[in-house]
């Protein structure tokens, strides 16, 4: 792998999960060895409804938590080389795309940066799941669970709009 | 906003920089830092100092009228009263700033 082609994918949205989370888990099985050996067309997952209990989504769901805003947390790597990064970014895409910009000269980094905002396949189900589960923290446990069911069905109604996302831009990968 | 923006080379050959946050806040802070430590930086390595808590009335009123309101000559003034009465609360911070880098 020619070290110079390797980009950061960074998908992004207003909170870090559910949607970019589940963006960069995608990515991470499209473009996975397994995926190059099946060819992207086949891959079961991609109308599974098991998907969410299968994948790293649920590891990395508690991770990404509220606190966790303008951090760019890594997933791991495709099979292109490419690094996979979610990102929390609330409503200031501007100034964190110009932030993100200037630490990579600063850093020293060649790397290409994409970009992906994951805001458009996102639904009211998740958005109402997140926002009951934020409104009602720890102290009414029965309202966070009614706000994670309903983030659960949100995600698996989302999931094929962000697999055709994350599926758009693979001539820009590799 | 959000670009830091390179100022110069201190005594002990640190390379000092201002960043201005905006309505970002800490977000700018987190994704600058993560984005550096995702390249490799070391944590010890970068130190922010917040001047936020320094700015006070007459450096908010004149960046106010200065960049909302256009009165750019009048907002100077007062910002730079501003920063002139803040003044010994900044370099204490930034003393404190350069103990943190010797230790």
């Amino acid at each position: 792998m020619d070290k110079e082609l390797a980009m950061w994918v960074i998908y992004h949205g207003y909170h870090a999960a559910p949607v970019p989370l589940l963006a960069a888990t995608l990515h991470r099985q499209c473009y996975s060895a397994s995926a190059s050996r099946l060819g992207v067309a086949k891959l079961s997952f991609l109308d599974d409804t098991l998907f969410l209990d299968h994948s790293d989504f649920d590891k990395w769901r508690p991770k990404l938590s509220k606190k966790s805003f303008g951090v760019v947390t890594p997933l791991g790597s495709d099979r292109y080389g490419n690094r996979v990064f979610v990102l929390g970014r609330r409503h200031f895409l501007s100034i964190l795309e110009r932030t993100i910009h200037a630490s990579m000269t600063l850093g020293g980094n060649q790397e290409k940066i994409l970009l992906v905002d994951t805001a458009g396949c996102t639904n009211a189900k998740i958005e109402l799941g997140v926002w009951m589960q934020h409104l009602a923290g720890r102290s009414y446990p029965s309202i966070c669970r009614l706000g994670e069911m309903l983030i659960r069905q949100g995600t698996r109604q989302a999931l094929s709009k962000v697999a055709n996302l994350v599926q758009s831009f693979e001539k820009e990968l590799c | 906003m959000g670009i830091p923006k390179y100022m110069g080379t201190d005594t002990q050959g640190n390379q000092v920089f201002v960043l201005g946050r905006g309505p970002a806040g800490r977000l700018v802070e987190e994704t600058l830092r993560s984005i550096l430590f995702a390249g490799g930086f070391a944590e010890e390595e970068i130190l922010f100092i917040d001047l936020q808590p320094h700015l006070n009335f007459c450096t908010r009123l004149g960046g106010f009228l200065s960049r909302r309101l256009g009165l750019i000559f009048p907002g100077r003034q007062l910002a730079a009263v501003g920063i002139w009465c803040a003044l010994n609360h900044i370099e204490r911070c930034v003393q404190e700033g350069r103990k943190q880098l010797k230790s």
